[in-house]
């Protein structure tokens, strides 16, 4: 599904006031009744992701996190089964996720004296099982769920929905009998840059020519796109010439414009949706 | 020879006397004649007599770049010239003559045995290096200083001082080169050579007393002309001299004459002269204007003057119209795809390497690259752009990073594919590929999409005469190399290219003399020109360059006097080699010495037809047209006579539909970007198969088609009428053929 530029801008702007709950979510489906709701899950969680990198450093500060840490262990004593750390969250406006996270990391602190070990931070956010304090372990919990941008569950959601858009890539291809290389076998073949799939032979989308192809299951808006163009898209194209980019879940139509970089004609609409119109649920609502 | 030339004039000396002597080919002969008591050295005569030409037309020239008089001078004084000039002589002659000899460049000097004094001196010219104009004007006095030195000021006053007083001529009075192109402001070594010692703003009134009021007539004209002919082989650039005669003809005078003018000395300021001069050097030379293009014989049929000065040469230039095959090279890009070059496991991937930390740098490298390359691509052409200050750092620091030697080989391959992959196609120069053209070119072709480009070109462009002499350039794409190699990157790579230096990359003497020996000059100098024209200053100094360039030279004057002796393929390749020589010549100083000469035997005898001569001719046809056009537009508007013709491109394309062109198109592309990024042995290896499938299918085919029509009773027609059946053969042979290319092209999916 490709969005006009304005139309992008107006759903991002609209979003600003929305936490990433499913409550929201809800309503920005109800907003917007036309789009679907993969592509509005992916532009909200484009458009949080920005706004928790503006304001990450408001919450980043010592006196900050222990007193987010004081005020749970408070509240915890006044009300242990209500979910303190999830209020907390939404009422300083930080990701429940984050929230879990420094709250976990201030907790060790206190319970072993020293710095934790990132993994050991990590499995206990995947698993809050492994936290003692079986409060702490709920509030986490009940964080991790209930956000749709950030933490272990988002992540493990994200990965298989990516691998899921391979897999689907690739059996198109395989019905179209196009030949090909996928990720694994290139990396094996020891290639320093692997796009999803390297098409053995060429074809031809739309009169360009593409070589690879990329899949993102995602939505491509400007941001994401220039990092994707400089960290990976550039670099195929440098090794296999032009290829095509699909973002499963839309994009901002102006970007298949690379006419002002005078490439290849070809290269000038390979990073674009093609034909591909299956809407994928990102089950987090 | 102020001398000689005077005594032609004043008709003491036989004309034919000296043509006989130009004509002559003994080496070193001088004309001795009673008179003045005068030697004179051949090579010495047609330096002046061009430089006088260019002189006395100065005024009447206002059209197109003044052409150089570049001509050179011999290196060794020649004692004729010691004896023969005296100042007495001097005097007796038109003032300019000694400082116009001054100006004779000398591109057979080296730089060394110039007896250097004259920038030291007040008066003396001051190098032209790096002004902007060219350094074919440089002012420079010729040999050694035990003979005539022509910057002296006492030796040869100003124009209008009195020759004795040495003491009151002011230095400010010489003539300082003028900067005619001011455009160039990269290629500093090189120069364009559109500059010349014509100045107009400092020919004072050339009524020279001693030949004023002689009043030149048809007669005298006559003599300038059958010298400047019978010389022509001795000239340094045909076509340069052939651009002159073109200007001469299409003159205009700026100024209304007035008497005093008109009686002066003039063999050719007078726009009357001018063009009768032009058109019977074009009748004599008629051998060589016959080869021009169709336009530009066309323009030159249709030249008004040409027409009342002469109905037969016009007769005569219309039927060359229509024999002429000549055409002229439109340098257009046709190949608007940059291929990266492709990533190659076999050499590329990691176990070509000997670690991580080895493998890993490169693939920063290769992106980077590829990153500066698009920079330029996108940014080079906006104004006040500079390769060093926009990529130099980050070429840097990347070549810095670049440590081990495995890692400069890598990165060197990647370079160099990457060079000739965007070089080695037709050569991009002027013309810029843009998007729209991307555009058209897939919906019209590139034919169609070369002819609209002229036409806008046509329309928007300034008319701009440029000159016969364009400078060597590295066009498109190789800018952007040469400038990655100049940022000097790191001292390893400073080093080794110093190293290079001392090896020779490419044999050039051996290339040249082996294709001397093979005689095949014609289709190596050609290519050998171009690339010693791009040689920086330095190049030529070094031993295989100078034995290479002095080969050169040999060559060019052994071809040279053979012009109109041969046969017409001769000719042609004579003339070739003659103007490709010259060219680089022109546009290069060499410090080479003007050796003897070699004997006049031919060194070229392949015959070679093709187009590369009309290409390089083109290079001149073009600005001849451009010249001849813009005297047909200033003198035909009134008239109201087409000013340029121009063919419309209709969007329809011909025959195919344009949806089945641009499939075709597709599927060409895809073909090619298959095998892109494919080992080359792939491409071998398919065509050899689809060959030899290729040729079974069509013996195969014939064979059914010969039981066919065995079995049809075809036969008794066979024996009957013998022609008709061998049709039907022949057709099937051609069906068999298409069927042969479908099977190639299955062929390619195969694999």
């Amino acid at each position: 599904m490709r969005l006009s530029r304005a139309e992008y801008k107006e759903i991002a702007r609209w979003t600003e006031q929305l936490r990433p709950t499913r409550q929201c979510m809800k309503i920005l489906k109800d907003r917007y009744p036309h789009h679907s709701q993969s592509t509005l899950l992916s532009i909200f969680s484009l458009e949080y992701q920005k706004r928790t990198k503006r304001t990450m450093s408001r919450h980043h500060v010592p006196d900050v996190m222990e007193r987010y840490y004081q005020r749970y262990l408070s509240e915890t004593k006044v009300r242990p089964t209500a979910p303190v750390l999830l209020e907390l969250a939404n009422e300083v406006d930080l990701s429940p996720a984050l929230m879990a996270r420094i709250i976990l990391d201030r907790f060790l602190k206190d319970m072993d004296g020293g710095m934790p070990s990132k993994t050991v931070l990590n499995s206990m956010l995947k698993e809050p099982s492994l936290i003692q304090d079986h409060i702490l372990a709920n509030n986490i919990y009940q964080c991790t769920i209930n956000d749709c941008c950030y933490g272990p569950l988002v992540d493990c959601i994200k990965h298989a929905v990516g691998q899921e858009h391979e897999v689907l890539l690739r059996d198109k291809l395989m019905e179209r009998n196009l030949s090909f290389l996928d990720e694994n076998q290139l990396r094996t073949m020891g290639y320093d840059k692997t796009p999803d799939i390297i098409l053995e032979v060429p074809v031809a989308v739309e009169g360009h020519i593409i070589h690879w192809i990329e899949s993102k299951a995602s939505f491509g808006d400007d941001h994401s796109h220039r990092t994707y163009l400089n960290e990976q898209f550039w670099s195929y194209w440098n090794r296999f010439g032009p290829g095509l980019v699909i973002y499963w879940y839309g994009f901002i139509e102006e970007l298949d414009c690379q006419r002002d970089r005078g490439l290849d004609p070809s290269m000038r609409r390979p990073l674009g949706h093609h034909g591909v119109d299956r809407q994928q649920w990102l089950p987090l609502s | 020879m102020a001398a000689l030339l005077e005594s032609v004039l004043l008709r003491k000396v036989d004309v034919d006397k000296v043509v006989d002597w130009l004509k002559s080919v003994q080496e070193g002969e001088k004309l001795s004649f009673s008179e003045p008591q005068l030697a004179i050295q051949k090579q010495e005569f047609v330096p002046f007599l061009l430089n006088f030409l260019r002189e006395q037309s100065s005024d009447a020239l206002t059209n197109g770049p003044a052409t150089p008089a570049k001509t050179p001078m011999p290196s060794a004084a020649p004692p004729g010239l010691q004896g023969g000039v005296l100042p007495q002589d001097r005097r007796a002659l038109s003032a300019s003559m000694p400082r116009k000899f001054a100006s004779v460049t000398t591109w057979f000097l080296p730089r060394s045995g110039r007896g250097g004094p004259q920038s030291d001196e007040p008066g003396g010219r001051r190098s032209a290096r790096g002004g902007g104009h060219g350094r074919m004007s440089e002012q420079v006095s010729p040999s050694t200083p035990a003979h005539l030195n022509f910057n002296n000021l006492e030796d040869f006053p100003p124009v209008g001082s009195c020759p004795v007083s040495s003491g009151t001529s002011k230095p400010s009075r010489r003539i300082n080169p003028t900067p005619v192109s001011a455009d160039r402001p990269h290629s500093k070594p090189k120069t364009c050579f559109t500059s010349t010692p014509l100045q107009k703003a400092s020919s004072p009134p050339l009524g020279a007393e001693p030949l004023e009021g002689l009043g030149l007539t048809a007669k005298f004209l006559n003599v300038f002309i059958f010298c400047y002919v019978f010389t022509e082989n001795l000239v340094p650039n045909v076509y340069l001299e052939l651009f002159f005669v073109m200007q001469l003809l299409t003159s205009r005078s700026l100024h209304t004459h007035n008497d005093e003018e008109q009686l002066s000395l003039c063999s050719v300021n007078s726009v009357h002269n001018c063009v009768y001069f032009a058109v019977k050097v074009l009748e004599n030379q008629f051998q060589l204007v016959a080869h021009l293009d169709k336009c530009t014989l066309r323009l030159l049929a249709e030249n008004e003057r040409v027409a009342s000065f002469s109905p037969d040469l016009k007769d005569r230039l219309s039927q060359a119209q229509n024999r002429s095959t000549a055409k002229v090279r439109h340098v257009l890009s046709t190949s608007t795809f940059i291929h990266s070059v492709p990533f190659q496991p076999a050499t590329d991937n990691r176990s070509n390497f000997g670690s991580d930390k080895a493998f890993h740098p490169l693939k920063k490298k290769r992106d980077i690259f590829y990153e500066a390359l698009r920079e330029w691509e996108d940014l080079h052409k906006e104004p006040g752009w500079n390769f060093d200050a926009a990529l130099g750092t980050k070429i840097r620091g990347m070549m810095s990073q670049l440590t081990s030697a495995g890692n400069h080989s890598h990165f060197a391959r990647l370079f160099l594919k990457q060079l000739v992959q965007m070089c080695k196609g037709p050569r991009t120069s002027t013309l810029s590929v843009d998007t729209t053209d991307a555009d058209l070119l897939g919906m019209l072709g590139a034919d169609s999409l070369g002819r609209l480009k002229r036409l806008e070109e046509r329309l928007i462009q300034p008319h701009r005469v440029v000159g016969p002499c364009p400078p060597p350039s590295f066009p498109g794409h190789q800018e952007f190399f040469r400038d990655f190699i100049q940022t000097k990157p790191s001292r390893e790579i400073q080093e080794a290219s110093v190293a290079l230096r001392s090896k020779v990359v490419l044999d050039v003497c051996a290339v040249l003399s082996n294709s001397v020996r093979r005689r095949r000059t014609i289709l190596t100098v050609p290519w050998l020109v171009e690339f010693l024209s791009m040689l920086d200053f330095i190049g030529p100094l070094l031993l295989c360059y100078r034995v290479a360039l002095g080969t050169l030279l040999l060559l060019y004057r052994s071809d040279s006097p053979q012009l109109n002796r041969h046969e017409e393929m001769c000719y042609l390749n004579k003339l070739l080699l003659v103007s490709v020589l010259g060219w680089l010549f022109q546009v290069k100083e060499f410090g080479v010495e003007f050796g003897p000469e070699v004997s006049r035997g031919s060194v070229t005898s392949q015959r070679y037809r093709s187009g590369l001569m009309f290409c390089l001719v083109s290079a001149c046809s073009g600005e001849f047209r451009k010249l001849l056009a813009a005297f047909v537009s200033g003198s035909a508007a009134k008239s109201g006579g087409i000013i340029r013709k121009i063919t419309p491109t209709s969007a329809e394309l011909k025959g195919t539909p344009t949806a089945n062109r641009s499939q075709q198109k597709l599927q060409v592309d895809l073909e090619q970007a298959f095998f892109h990024n494919q080992p080359p042995s792939l491409r071998r290896t398919v065509e050899f198969v689809a060959e030899r499938v290729g040729s079974n299918a069509v013996k195969h085919i014939n064979e059914i088609a010969r039981s066919m029509l065995y079995s049809h009773g075809w036969m008794n027609i066979y024996c009957g009428s013998n022609g008709s059946v061998k049709i039907e053969c022949e057709l099937l042979q051609i069906v068999a053929f298409r069927v042969s290319v479908f099977t190639s092209t299955f062929i390619i999916f195969f694999f």
